[in-house]
């Protein structure tokens, strides 16, 4: 038996919508996207192997300058200050994670203490933030 | 005189280049983007007054004086051996060792953090970090 053959129709591919999915990518990364909230101040970081990343949303930070300046949300903080303000972004998020970034030259005492303050803020979660050593 | 019109063209925007301009943002927007790695040695902090008395014999001190030396128990190593010592008193007493980090206020953050790193490696899970004297 012979089936006549259908006429061959012309194959295609839908394109009109492929911009719309295109944009809807674009969008979906723009609202993903969390930028940088502070500057911080010029640390050079110590190196270390076994690090663990963060998840970013529930970091805050403290920077340490080699002379042992204390910054917190870009203003500079004296060690007695530190406890209160982070004993509220605790209250405010509980699983905060408080990221310590300390320049590889200060000292480390700098550091001890914050960490006395962090205990008495209850913030008792930390990471002390290094590069990875390749 | 009567002009005859012409028929109309029909007005259209092509748009089958679109999305072509759409990925081309895209991948210029993933290209220009750097990520922000953020990376660290975690720990979690004791409760404030959390105190534990520990049997004296579970405990491994490990000394970092201001000018960065190392003293494990009494005795002085440099840095590539700490890795090796903390792990064979680990291997000793599985489960219970404690080691006790006790850092000098005057010791580069730097070096602290090389030997912090170096007792992570050896598997100590249980790194106890001595206050500083005059803290509460």
């Amino acid at each position: 038996m012979r089936w006549r053959g259908k006429r061959g129709e012309r194959a295609s591919i839908p394109t009109a919508s492929m911009a719309d999915i295109a944009f809807l990518l674009i969008i979906f990364f723009m609202v993903t996207t969390i930028f940088r909230a502070e500057k911080g101040i010029k640390i050079e970081l110590p190196y270390a192997m076994k690090t663990e990343r963060l998840p970013k949303r529930e970091v805050s930070r403290i920077w340490v300058s080699q002379r042992g300046e204390m910054s917190i949300d870009d203003k500079f903080v004296s060690l007695s200050e530190i406890a209160a303000i982070m004993s509220n972004k605790a209250i405010d998020n509980p699983d905060m994670i408080t990221q310590i970034k300390t320049d590889r030259r200060a000292k480390y005492g700098d550091v001890a203490y914050i960490l006395e303050e962090l205990k008495k803020a209850r913030a008792l979660r930390v990471s002390l933030a290094t590069k990875e050593e390749e | 005189m009567i002009f005859r019109q012409r028929p109309k063209p029909e007005a259209e925007i092509p748009t089958a280049s679109m999305a072509d301009i759409a990925f081309l943002l895209i991948i210029f927007f993933m290209v220009s983007t750097t990520l922000l790695e953020e990376k660290g040695l975690s720990m979690v902090l004791p409760e404030p007054g959390e105190e534990t008395k520990i049997r004296p014999e579970n405990i491994t001190h490990v000394l970092l004086d201001n000018t960065g030396r190392i003293k494990i128990d009494g005795v002085y190593y440099d840095l590539s051996s700490v890795r090796k010592v903390i792990e064979d008193k680990l291997a000793a007493k599985p489960g219970t060792l404690i080691v006790s980090f006790n850092i000098q206020p005057e010791c580069r953050y730097g070096t602290m953090i090389d030997v912090f790193d170096e007792l992570r490696l050896a598997d100590a899970r249980k790194i106890s970090l001595v206050p500083p004297k005059g803290a509460k």
